[in-house]
Protein backbone atom coordinates (compact mmCIF):
# COMPACT_ATOMS: atom_id res chain seq x y z
CA UNK A 1 0.00 0.00 0.00
CA UNK A 2 2.76 2.32 1.02
CA UNK A 3 4.73 1.22 -1.99
CA UNK A 4 1.66 1.84 -4.16
CA UNK A 5 1.29 5.39 -2.88
CA UNK A 6 5.00 5.96 -3.38
CA UNK A 7 4.69 4.79 -6.97
CA UNK A 8 1.64 7.00 -7.44
CA UNK A 9 3.60 9.98 -6.15
CA UNK A 10 6.39 9.17 -8.58
CA UNK A 11 3.89 8.82 -11.41
CA UNK A 12 2.16 12.11 -10.58
CA UNK A 13 5.50 13.84 -10.12
CA UNK A 14 6.50 12.54 -13.53
CA UNK A 15 3.25 13.82 -15.05
CA UNK A 16 3.79 17.24 -13.49
CA UNK A 17 7.50 17.34 -14.34
CA UNK A 18 8.50 17.54 -10.70
CA UNK A 19 10.83 14.54 -10.45
CA UNK A 20 14.52 14.72 -9.85
CA UNK A 21 16.86 12.87 -12.22
CA UNK A 22 17.21 10.03 -9.77
CA UNK A 23 13.43 9.71 -9.39
CA UNK A 24 13.00 9.69 -13.15
CA UNK A 25 15.50 6.83 -13.46
CA UNK A 26 13.71 4.93 -10.70
CA UNK A 27 10.37 5.39 -12.44
CA UNK A 28 11.81 4.40 -15.79
CA UNK A 29 13.04 1.12 -14.31
CA UNK A 30 9.60 0.47 -12.76
CA UNK A 31 7.78 1.15 -16.03
CA UNK A 32 9.99 -1.32 -17.90
CA UNK A 33 9.52 -4.06 -15.34
CA UNK A 34 5.81 -3.57 -14.61
CA UNK A 35 3.29 -2.99 -17.45
CA UNK A 36 0.59 -2.10 -14.92
CA UNK A 37 2.59 0.95 -13.91
CA UNK A 38 2.59 2.08 -17.47
CA UNK A 39 -1.17 1.60 -17.55
CA UNK A 40 -1.58 3.50 -14.32
CA UNK A 41 0.54 6.35 -15.66
CA UNK A 42 -1.66 6.59 -18.72
CA UNK A 43 -4.84 6.79 -16.62
CA UNK A 44 -3.47 9.47 -14.35
CA UNK A 45 -2.27 11.48 -17.36
CA UNK A 46 -5.79 11.36 -18.77
CA UNK A 47 -7.23 12.59 -15.49
CA UNK A 48 -4.88 15.54 -15.58
CA UNK A 49 -5.70 16.15 -19.21
CA UNK A 50 -9.42 16.16 -18.51
CA UNK A 51 -9.06 18.88 -15.90
CA UNK A 52 -6.56 20.87 -17.91
CA UNK A 53 -8.88 20.78 -20.89
CA UNK A 54 -11.73 22.43 -19.05
CA UNK A 55 -12.51 25.80 -20.60
CA UNK A 56 -11.34 28.86 -18.75
CA UNK A 57 -14.25 30.84 -17.42
CA UNK A 58 -14.10 34.60 -17.65
CA UNK A 59 -15.01 36.87 -14.83
CA UNK A 60 -18.11 39.03 -15.24
CA UNK A 61 -17.37 42.03 -17.44
CA UNK A 62 -18.29 44.45 -14.70
CA UNK A 63 -15.96 42.88 -12.14
CA UNK A 64 -13.80 46.00 -11.94
CA UNK A 65 -16.84 48.20 -11.36
CA UNK A 66 -18.15 45.79 -8.75
CA UNK A 67 -14.86 45.87 -6.93
CA UNK A 68 -14.79 49.68 -7.00
CA UNK A 69 -18.34 49.86 -5.70
CA UNK A 70 -17.57 47.36 -2.95
CA UNK A 71 -14.44 49.28 -1.92
CA UNK A 72 -16.44 52.52 -1.87
CA UNK A 73 -19.09 50.92 0.32
CA UNK A 74 -16.48 49.50 2.67
CA UNK A 75 -14.75 52.88 2.90
CA UNK A 76 -17.98 54.63 3.77
CA UNK A 77 -18.78 51.99 6.35
CA UNK A 78 -15.32 52.37 7.86
CA UNK A 79 -15.58 56.14 8.09
CA UNK A 80 -18.92 55.84 9.82
CA UNK A 81 -17.94 52.94 12.01
CA UNK A 82 -15.16 54.67 13.99
CA UNK A 83 -17.48 57.58 14.79
CA UNK A 84 -20.16 55.31 16.12
CA UNK A 85 -17.53 53.28 17.91
CA UNK A 86 -16.14 56.43 19.45
CA UNK A 87 -19.57 57.57 20.51
CA UNK A 88 -20.34 54.18 21.92
CA UNK A 89 -17.01 54.13 23.71
CA UNK A 90 -17.58 57.59 25.12
CA UNK A 91 -21.01 56.57 26.31
CA UNK A 92 -19.65 53.45 27.93
CA UNK A 93 -16.86 55.45 29.55
CA UNK A 94 -19.32 58.01 30.86
CA UNK A 95 -21.59 55.25 32.14
CA UNK A 96 -18.67 53.61 33.93
CA UNK A 97 -17.67 56.91 35.50
CA UNK A 98 -21.21 57.64 36.68
CA UNK A 99 -21.48 54.11 38.01
CA UNK A 100 -18.19 54.47 39.85
CA UNK A 101 -19.25 57.82 41.32
CA UNK A 102 -22.58 56.38 42.44
CA UNK A 103 -20.82 53.42 43.99
CA UNK A 104 -18.46 55.76 45.83
CA UNK A 105 -21.37 57.84 47.13
CA UNK A 106 -23.18 54.76 48.35
CA UNK A 107 -20.00 53.48 49.95
CA UNK A 108 -19.36 56.76 51.72
CA UNK A 109 -22.99 56.92 52.86
CA UNK A 110 -22.83 53.40 54.26
CA UNK A 111 -19.56 54.14 56.01
CA UNK A 112 -21.01 57.36 57.41
CA UNK A 113 -24.03 55.49 58.75
CA UNK A 114 -21.80 52.87 60.34
CA UNK A 115 -19.51 55.46 61.90
CA UNK A 116 -22.47 57.50 63.10
CA UNK A 117 -24.17 54.47 64.61
CA UNK A 118 -20.98 53.75 66.54
CA UNK A 119 -20.07 57.25 67.65
CA UNK A 120 -23.36 59.16 67.86
CA UNK A 121 -24.85 59.79 71.35
CA UNK A 122 -28.12 57.98 72.08
CA UNK A 123 -31.25 59.86 71.27
CA UNK A 124 -32.98 60.89 74.43
CA UNK A 125 -35.29 63.67 73.56
CA UNK A 126 -37.60 62.10 71.03
CA UNK A 127 -40.53 61.84 73.37
CA UNK A 128 -39.68 64.86 75.44
CA UNK A 129 -41.35 68.20 75.39
CA UNK A 130 -38.99 71.08 75.67
CA UNK A 131 -40.19 74.15 77.39
CA UNK A 132 -38.10 77.23 77.23
CA UNK A 133 -37.71 79.75 79.96
CA UNK A 134 -36.91 77.49 82.92
CA UNK A 135 -33.51 77.05 84.35
CA UNK A 136 -32.13 74.98 87.07
CA UNK A 137 -31.62 78.08 89.12
CA UNK A 138 -34.02 79.62 91.50
CA UNK A 139 -35.68 82.78 90.24
CA UNK A 140 -34.60 82.39 86.64
CA UNK A 141 -38.02 81.57 85.38
CA UNK A 142 -38.94 83.55 82.30
CA UNK A 143 -42.69 83.48 81.88
CA UNK A 144 -42.51 85.08 78.47
CA UNK A 145 -40.76 82.01 77.11
CA UNK A 146 -43.21 79.46 78.41
CA UNK A 147 -43.65 78.18 74.92
CA UNK A 148 -44.16 74.48 74.45
CA UNK A 149 -42.71 73.04 71.31
CA UNK A 150 -42.13 69.62 69.88
CA UNK A 151 -41.02 68.23 66.59
CA UNK A 152 -44.52 66.92 66.05
CA UNK A 153 -46.94 69.61 67.12
CA UNK A 154 -49.86 67.19 66.94
CA UNK A 155 -48.58 65.32 69.94
CA UNK A 156 -47.70 68.30 72.04
CA UNK A 157 -50.46 67.87 74.60
CA UNK A 158 -49.90 64.20 75.25
CA UNK A 159 -46.16 64.60 75.40
CA UNK A 160 -46.43 67.56 77.68
CA UNK A 161 -48.35 65.43 80.10
CA UNK A 162 -45.59 62.85 80.08
CA UNK A 163 -44.09 64.90 82.82
CA UNK A 164 -40.50 64.93 81.76
CA UNK A 165 -39.45 68.03 80.00
CA UNK A 166 -36.31 69.48 78.68
CA UNK A 167 -35.77 73.11 79.32
CA UNK A 168 -33.39 75.60 77.87
CA UNK A 169 -30.36 75.86 79.99
CA UNK A 170 -28.87 79.17 80.82
CA UNK A 171 -25.62 77.79 82.01
CA UNK A 172 -24.73 75.68 79.03
CA UNK A 173 -22.32 73.83 81.27
CA UNK A 174 -21.84 70.11 80.95
CA UNK A 175 -21.87 68.56 84.38
CA UNK A 176 -19.14 66.20 85.38
CA UNK A 177 -20.05 62.52 85.71
CA UNK A 178 -19.14 62.34 89.37
CA UNK A 179 -21.05 65.50 90.28
CA UNK A 180 -24.80 65.49 90.39
CA UNK A 181 -26.00 69.08 90.33
CA UNK A 182 -29.74 69.56 90.52
CA UNK A 183 -32.49 71.82 91.69
CA UNK A 184 -35.39 70.50 93.73
CA UNK A 185 -38.36 72.80 93.49
CA UNK A 186 -41.02 72.31 96.15
CA UNK A 187 -44.31 74.17 96.18
CA UNK A 188 -46.55 74.46 99.18
CA UNK A 189 -49.47 76.44 100.49
CA UNK A 190 -47.83 76.50 103.93
CA UNK A 191 -44.60 78.20 102.95
CA UNK A 192 -43.34 79.19 106.37
CA UNK A 193 -44.15 75.88 108.07
CA UNK A 194 -42.65 73.93 105.22
CA UNK A 195 -39.49 76.03 105.26
CA UNK A 196 -39.07 75.47 108.98
CA UNK A 197 -39.54 71.73 108.56
CA UNK A 198 -37.08 71.53 105.69
CA UNK A 199 -34.51 73.63 107.47
CA UNK A 200 -34.90 71.42 110.53
CA UNK A 201 -34.20 68.30 108.45
CA UNK A 202 -31.20 69.94 106.85
CA UNK A 203 -29.79 71.02 110.15
CA UNK A 204 -30.34 67.59 111.66
CA UNK A 205 -29.31 65.35 108.75
CA UNK A 206 -27.29 67.72 106.57
CA UNK A 207 -24.45 67.70 109.02
CA UNK A 208 -23.56 71.28 108.22
CA UNK A 209 -23.24 70.62 104.43
CA UNK A 210 -25.97 73.08 103.52
CA UNK A 211 -26.15 76.82 103.19
CA UNK A 212 -29.05 79.19 102.96
CA UNK A 213 -29.22 81.01 99.67
CA UNK A 214 -30.58 84.49 99.06
CA UNK A 215 -34.09 84.27 97.67
CA UNK A 216 -37.19 86.15 96.65
CA UNK A 217 -39.82 87.24 99.13
CA UNK A 218 -42.16 84.28 98.72
CA UNK A 219 -39.57 81.53 98.60
CA UNK A 220 -36.66 79.99 100.45
CA UNK A 221 -33.57 78.39 99.01
CA UNK A 222 -30.89 76.11 100.38
CA UNK A 223 -27.86 74.53 98.84
CA UNK A 224 -26.80 71.09 99.94
CA UNK A 225 -23.29 70.10 98.97
CA UNK A 226 -22.55 66.57 100.10
CA UNK A 227 -22.04 62.96 99.10
CA UNK A 228 -24.75 60.52 98.09
CA UNK A 229 -25.03 58.90 101.56
CA UNK A 230 -25.64 62.23 103.15
CA UNK A 231 -28.20 63.11 100.50
CA UNK A 232 -30.03 59.87 101.20
CA UNK A 233 -30.18 60.70 104.86
CA UNK A 234 -31.53 64.17 104.15
CA UNK A 235 -34.12 62.81 101.73
CA UNK A 236 -35.23 60.27 104.33
CA UNK A 237 -35.85 63.12 106.65
CA UNK A 238 -37.77 65.04 104.02
CA UNK A 239 -39.91 61.98 103.32
CA UNK A 240 -41.85 62.66 106.54
CA UNK A 241 -42.93 66.12 105.39
CA UNK A 242 -43.20 65.37 101.65
CA UNK A 243 -46.99 65.38 101.78
CA UNK A 244 -46.90 69.02 102.78
CA UNK A 245 -45.77 69.94 99.27
CA UNK A 246 -48.31 70.24 96.50
CA UNK A 247 -45.61 69.66 93.88
CA UNK A 248 -42.02 68.52 93.77
CA UNK A 249 -39.92 68.95 90.67
CA UNK A 250 -36.35 67.91 90.10
CA UNK A 251 -34.35 69.78 87.46
CA UNK A 252 -30.84 68.91 86.36
CA UNK A 253 -28.49 69.24 83.43
CA UNK A 254 -27.02 66.36 81.46
CA UNK A 255 -24.55 66.20 78.61
CA UNK A 256 -27.00 64.05 76.67
CA UNK A 257 -29.61 66.76 76.29
CA UNK A 258 -29.30 70.32 75.26
CA UNK A 259 -31.91 71.35 77.77
CA UNK A 260 -32.23 70.56 81.48
CA UNK A 261 -34.19 67.48 82.44
CA UNK A 262 -37.33 68.09 84.48
CA UNK A 263 -39.06 65.37 86.48
CA UNK A 264 -42.31 66.41 88.02
CA UNK A 265 -44.09 64.77 90.95
CA UNK A 266 -40.81 63.38 92.06
CA UNK A 267 -40.48 61.42 95.30
CA UNK A 268 -37.58 61.39 97.72
CA UNK A 269 -36.45 57.89 96.86
CA UNK A 270 -36.59 58.76 93.15
CA UNK A 271 -34.25 61.69 93.81
CA UNK A 272 -31.90 59.42 95.72
CA UNK A 273 -31.93 56.85 92.93
CA UNK A 274 -31.27 59.42 90.25
CA UNK A 275 -28.43 60.95 92.24
CA UNK A 276 -26.89 57.56 92.89
CA UNK A 277 -26.54 56.61 89.21
CA UNK A 278 -22.89 56.53 88.26
CA UNK A 279 -23.25 58.20 84.89
CA UNK A 280 -25.19 61.05 83.41
CA UNK A 281 -26.71 58.71 80.87
CA UNK A 282 -28.09 56.50 83.59
CA UNK A 283 -29.39 59.50 85.50
CA UNK A 284 -31.22 60.56 82.38
CA UNK A 285 -32.69 57.10 81.92
CA UNK A 286 -33.84 56.97 85.49
CA UNK A 287 -35.35 60.44 85.25
CA UNK A 288 -37.09 59.48 82.04
CA UNK A 289 -38.55 56.40 83.62
CA UNK A 290 -39.72 58.17 86.77
CA UNK A 291 -41.26 61.00 84.77
CA UNK A 292 -43.32 58.54 82.77
CA UNK A 293 -44.29 56.54 85.82
CA UNK A 294 -45.29 59.63 87.83
CA UNK A 295 -47.41 60.83 84.96
CA UNK A 296 -49.15 57.48 84.58
CA UNK A 297 -49.99 57.47 88.26
CA UNK A 298 -51.88 60.70 87.71
CA UNK A 299 -54.37 58.90 85.49
CA UNK A 300 -54.77 55.75 87.55
CA UNK A 301 -58.12 55.16 89.31
CA UNK A 302 -58.11 56.68 92.75
CA UNK A 303 -54.53 57.70 91.98
CA UNK A 304 -53.11 54.47 93.24
CA UNK A 305 -49.40 54.53 93.32
CA UNK A 306 -47.35 51.92 91.62
CA UNK A 307 -46.48 49.17 93.95
CA UNK A 308 -42.90 49.07 92.91
CA UNK A 309 -39.93 48.60 95.05
CA UNK A 310 -36.59 50.15 94.37
CA UNK A 311 -35.30 46.87 92.99
CA UNK A 312 -38.21 46.64 90.55
CA UNK A 313 -37.51 50.12 89.34
CA UNK A 314 -33.85 49.43 88.90
CA UNK A 315 -34.69 46.34 86.89
CA UNK A 316 -36.97 48.38 84.70
CA UNK A 317 -34.43 51.07 84.08
CA UNK A 318 -31.93 48.60 82.77
CA UNK A 319 -29.55 47.64 85.45
CA UNK A 320 -26.01 48.42 84.52
CA UNK A 321 -23.53 45.64 83.98
CA UNK A 322 -21.31 45.35 87.03
CA UNK A 323 -17.91 46.80 86.41
CA UNK A 324 -15.02 44.39 86.80
CA UNK A 325 -13.88 46.07 89.99
CA UNK A 326 -17.27 45.72 91.61
CA UNK A 327 -18.31 42.57 93.36
CA UNK A 328 -22.02 43.11 93.66
CA UNK A 329 -24.93 44.14 91.49
CA UNK A 330 -25.08 47.87 91.52
CA UNK A 331 -27.84 49.51 89.53
CA UNK A 332 -26.83 52.58 91.38
CA UNK A 333 -23.42 53.16 92.74
CA UNK A 334 -21.91 50.94 95.32
CA UNK A 335 -21.07 52.36 98.69
CA UNK A 336 -17.50 53.10 97.81
CA UNK A 337 -18.54 54.72 94.56
CA UNK A 338 -21.29 56.62 96.26
CA UNK A 339 -18.74 58.09 98.56
CA UNK A 340 -16.88 59.53 95.58
CA UNK A 341 -19.95 61.03 93.95
CA UNK A 342 -20.70 64.59 94.96
CA UNK A 343 -24.17 66.07 95.02
CA UNK A 344 -24.95 69.75 94.67
CA UNK A 345 -28.65 70.02 95.34
CA UNK A 346 -30.42 73.35 95.45
CA UNK A 347 -33.70 73.12 97.32
CA UNK A 348 -36.20 75.84 96.58
CA UNK A 349 -39.40 76.13 98.55
CA UNK A 350 -42.02 78.24 96.85
CA UNK A 351 -45.41 79.45 97.77
CA UNK A 352 -48.13 77.76 95.77
CA UNK B 1 -2.02 58.71 -8.01
CA UNK B 2 1.41 58.43 -9.54
CA UNK B 3 2.22 61.10 -12.04
CA UNK B 4 5.28 59.33 -13.39
CA UNK B 5 3.52 56.79 -15.50
CA UNK B 6 0.85 57.42 -18.06
CA UNK B 7 -2.27 55.23 -17.72
CA UNK B 8 -1.72 54.16 -21.29
CA UNK B 9 1.18 51.97 -20.36
CA UNK B 10 -1.21 49.80 -18.29
CA UNK B 11 -3.44 49.00 -21.20
CA UNK B 12 -3.61 45.29 -21.87
CA UNK B 13 -2.66 45.79 -25.47
CA UNK B 14 0.19 48.06 -24.55
CA UNK B 15 3.58 46.92 -25.73
CA UNK B 16 5.03 47.99 -22.40
CA UNK B 17 4.80 45.20 -19.88
CA UNK B 18 4.80 46.41 -16.32
CA UNK B 19 5.47 43.67 -13.81
CA UNK B 20 3.33 42.95 -10.80
CA UNK B 21 5.73 44.32 -8.22
CA UNK B 22 5.82 47.71 -9.98
CA UNK B 23 2.06 47.83 -10.19
CA UNK B 24 1.81 46.91 -6.54
CA UNK B 25 4.20 49.69 -5.53
CA UNK B 26 2.35 52.19 -7.67
CA UNK B 27 -0.93 51.03 -6.20
CA UNK B 28 0.45 51.45 -2.71
CA UNK B 29 1.23 55.06 -3.57
CA UNK B 30 -2.32 55.69 -4.61
CA UNK B 31 -2.07 54.95 -8.33
CA UNK B 32 -5.58 53.73 -9.02
CA UNK B 33 -4.75 52.96 -12.65
CA UNK B 34 -2.05 50.54 -11.53
CA UNK B 35 -4.48 48.95 -9.14
CA UNK B 36 -7.08 48.59 -11.87
CA UNK B 37 -4.47 47.00 -14.08
CA UNK B 38 -3.70 44.43 -11.41
CA UNK B 39 -7.37 43.61 -11.10
CA UNK B 40 -7.84 43.31 -14.85
CA UNK B 41 -4.73 41.20 -15.11
CA UNK B 42 -5.87 38.60 -12.61
CA UNK B 43 -9.66 38.78 -12.48
CA UNK B 44 -10.26 35.99 -15.00
CA UNK B 45 -7.71 33.61 -13.55
CA UNK B 46 -8.91 34.16 -10.02
CA UNK B 47 -12.54 33.89 -11.04
CA UNK B 48 -11.84 30.70 -12.98
CA UNK B 49 -10.10 29.00 -10.06
CA UNK B 50 -12.81 30.06 -7.64
CA UNK B 51 -15.53 28.85 -9.99
CA UNK B 52 -13.87 25.48 -10.40
CA UNK B 53 -13.61 25.12 -6.62
CA UNK B 54 -17.05 26.36 -5.61
CA UNK B 55 -18.88 25.34 -8.80
CA UNK B 56 -21.36 28.21 -8.67
CA UNK B 57 -20.99 31.18 -11.05
CA UNK B 58 -22.79 33.70 -8.84
CA UNK B 59 -20.88 32.70 -5.76
CA UNK B 60 -17.66 32.70 -7.77
CA UNK B 61 -18.30 36.28 -8.92
CA UNK B 62 -19.05 37.39 -5.37
CA UNK B 63 -15.96 35.63 -4.01
CA UNK B 64 -13.79 37.15 -6.74
CA UNK B 65 -15.06 40.59 -5.83
CA UNK B 66 -14.38 39.93 -2.15
CA UNK B 67 -10.90 38.73 -3.04
CA UNK B 68 -10.00 41.99 -4.76
CA UNK B 69 -11.54 44.08 -1.99
CA UNK B 70 -9.42 42.19 0.50
CA UNK B 71 -6.36 42.64 -1.69
CA UNK B 72 -6.93 46.40 -1.82
CA UNK B 73 -7.53 46.59 1.92
CA UNK B 74 -4.31 44.72 2.70
CA UNK B 75 -2.11 46.01 -0.08
CA UNK B 76 -0.23 48.41 2.21
CA UNK B 77 0.77 45.47 4.41
CA UNK B 78 1.93 43.34 1.48
CA UNK B 79 5.74 43.24 1.69
CA UNK B 80 6.21 41.41 -1.64
CA UNK B 81 8.20 38.60 -0.01
CA UNK B 82 6.17 36.36 -2.32
CA UNK B 83 4.81 37.32 -5.71
CA UNK B 84 1.58 39.26 -5.97
CA UNK B 85 0.16 36.38 -7.96
CA UNK B 86 0.78 33.89 -5.15
CA UNK B 87 -0.49 36.31 -2.50
CA UNK B 88 -3.66 37.06 -4.47
CA UNK B 89 -4.40 33.40 -5.06
CA UNK B 90 -3.80 32.63 -1.41
CA UNK B 91 -6.48 35.15 -0.49
CA UNK B 92 -8.83 33.82 -3.15
CA UNK B 93 -8.40 30.16 -2.19
CA UNK B 94 -8.75 30.85 1.54
CA UNK B 95 -11.93 32.85 0.98
CA UNK B 96 -13.34 30.13 -1.26
CA UNK B 97 -12.47 27.26 1.05
CA UNK B 98 -14.02 29.17 3.98
CA UNK B 99 -17.10 29.68 1.86
CA UNK B 100 -17.24 25.98 0.99
CA UNK B 101 -16.88 25.06 4.64
CA UNK B 102 -19.70 27.41 5.62
CA UNK B 103 -21.93 26.16 2.89
CA UNK B 104 -21.21 22.57 3.88
CA UNK B 105 -21.67 21.15 0.47
CA UNK B 106 -21.48 22.34 -3.06
CA UNK B 107 -24.67 23.76 -4.42
CA UNK B 108 -23.75 22.57 -7.86
CA UNK B 109 -24.43 18.89 -7.40
CA UNK B 110 -28.20 18.83 -7.11
CA UNK B 111 -30.54 15.99 -8.01
CA UNK B 112 -31.47 17.66 -11.28
CA UNK B 113 -27.89 17.96 -12.22
CA UNK B 114 -27.30 14.39 -11.17
CA UNK B 115 -29.74 13.47 -13.92
CA UNK B 116 -27.50 15.29 -16.40
CA UNK B 117 -24.70 12.89 -15.44
CA UNK B 118 -26.70 10.30 -17.27
CA UNK B 119 -26.39 12.18 -20.53
CA UNK B 120 -25.49 9.33 -22.93
CA UNK B 121 -23.39 11.49 -25.17
CA UNK B 122 -21.28 12.85 -22.35
CA UNK B 123 -20.91 9.41 -20.87
CA UNK B 124 -19.86 7.99 -24.24
CA UNK B 125 -17.39 10.80 -24.83
CA UNK B 126 -15.86 10.30 -21.41
CA UNK B 127 -15.57 6.56 -22.00
CA UNK B 128 -13.89 7.04 -25.36
CA UNK B 129 -11.48 9.54 -23.85
CA UNK B 130 -10.43 7.26 -21.03
CA UNK B 131 -10.18 4.12 -23.19
CA UNK B 132 -8.29 5.76 -26.02
CA UNK B 133 -5.09 3.80 -26.45
CA UNK B 134 -3.39 6.66 -28.18
CA UNK B 135 -2.94 10.23 -27.11
CA UNK B 136 -6.35 11.93 -26.89
CA UNK B 137 -6.57 15.49 -28.04
CA UNK B 138 -7.33 17.90 -25.19
CA UNK B 139 -8.85 20.33 -27.67
CA UNK B 140 -11.59 17.82 -28.40
CA UNK B 141 -12.45 17.66 -24.72
CA UNK B 142 -12.55 21.44 -24.44
CA UNK B 143 -14.93 21.65 -27.37
CA UNK B 144 -17.28 19.03 -25.93
CA UNK B 145 -19.40 21.15 -23.63
CA UNK B 146 -21.37 18.22 -22.23
CA UNK B 147 -18.18 16.35 -21.43
CA UNK B 148 -16.72 19.41 -19.72
CA UNK B 149 -19.80 19.81 -17.57
CA UNK B 150 -19.67 16.15 -16.70
CA UNK B 151 -16.03 16.43 -15.68
CA UNK B 152 -16.75 19.48 -13.56
CA UNK B 153 -19.53 17.59 -11.79
CA UNK B 154 -17.23 14.62 -11.15
CA UNK B 155 -14.56 17.00 -9.93
CA UNK B 156 -17.00 18.45 -7.45
CA UNK B 157 -17.32 15.02 -5.85
CA UNK B 158 -13.77 15.30 -4.57
CA UNK B 159 -13.07 16.78 -1.19
CA UNK B 160 -12.36 20.51 -1.10
CA UNK B 161 -8.68 19.86 -0.41
CA UNK B 162 -8.26 17.43 -3.30
CA UNK B 163 -10.25 19.52 -5.72
CA UNK B 164 -8.29 22.63 -4.86
CA UNK B 165 -4.83 21.13 -5.39
CA UNK B 166 -5.86 19.65 -8.72
CA UNK B 167 -7.31 22.95 -9.89
CA UNK B 168 -4.26 24.92 -8.84
CA UNK B 169 -1.97 22.41 -10.50
CA UNK B 170 -3.84 21.27 -13.58
CA UNK B 171 -5.85 24.38 -14.43
CA UNK B 172 -3.69 27.19 -13.11
CA UNK B 173 -0.46 25.27 -13.72
CA UNK B 174 1.17 26.26 -10.46
CA UNK B 175 4.40 24.74 -9.23
CA UNK B 176 4.20 22.51 -6.15
CA UNK B 177 6.01 25.03 -3.98
CA UNK B 178 3.60 27.77 -5.04
CA UNK B 179 0.69 25.54 -4.13
CA UNK B 180 2.35 24.84 -0.78
CA UNK B 181 2.61 28.61 -0.08
CA UNK B 182 -0.95 29.26 -1.15
CA UNK B 183 -2.39 26.47 0.97
CA UNK B 184 0.06 27.04 3.81
CA UNK B 185 1.21 23.40 3.85
CA UNK B 186 4.48 21.56 3.38
CA UNK B 187 5.75 20.65 -0.07
CA UNK B 188 5.51 16.93 0.75
CA UNK B 189 1.89 17.42 1.68
CA UNK B 190 1.21 18.94 -1.71
CA UNK B 191 2.86 16.01 -3.45
CA UNK B 192 0.91 13.39 -1.55
CA UNK B 193 -2.29 15.38 -1.78
CA UNK B 194 -2.04 15.71 -5.57
CA UNK B 195 -1.30 12.02 -5.87
CA UNK B 196 -4.28 11.04 -3.76
CA UNK B 197 -6.54 13.56 -5.50
CA UNK B 198 -5.78 12.21 -8.97
CA UNK B 199 -6.23 8.67 -7.73
CA UNK B 200 -9.58 9.61 -6.22
CA UNK B 201 -10.72 11.33 -9.41
CA UNK B 202 -9.75 8.28 -11.43
CA UNK B 203 -11.87 6.10 -9.14
CA UNK B 204 -14.80 8.52 -9.38
CA UNK B 205 -14.67 8.50 -13.16
CA UNK B 206 -14.36 4.73 -13.33
CA UNK B 207 -17.19 4.36 -10.88
CA UNK B 208 -19.32 6.70 -12.97
CA UNK B 209 -18.75 4.71 -16.15
CA UNK B 210 -19.63 1.38 -14.56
Amino acid sequence: MKEGSHIDELLNGYIDGMLTARQRIELQRLRINDPQIEQRLSELQKCKMLISSLPVAEAPADMLERVKAAVQTETEAETEQPVSDNQLGARQLMFRRVLAAAAMIVLVAVLAIIVYSITAPPKTTDSFVARSGKTGQMGDEQPGLQEIFTADSGTTASKASAGIENQRTTTGLTPAANLFSATLELKTSKLLAADIAVKKVLERDGDGDFVTLPSEADEYAYSLDCGVPRLSTVLSGLENIWTDFSSATLIFDTAQTEQPVVVEKITTWQIAEIAAQYSQERRLKAAQYYAVMNNVQQFLPQRQAFNVSDEDVLDLIDKPKPKPVLTKDEGALGESAEGKLQVDLTVIIKAE
Amino acid sequence: MSEALSPDIYASNSSVKVDDSTLVELSKHGDSAALERLILRYQNRIYNVILKICANPDDAAELTQQTFVKIIENLQDFKQRSGFYTWAFRIAVNLTLSYCKRKGKLGFYSLDEQAQDNSPRARKALKQFLEDEGSPDPAEVAQNKELCELVVRQLSKLTDEHRTVLILRDIEGMEYNQIARILGVELGTVKSRISRARGALKQILEGFLK
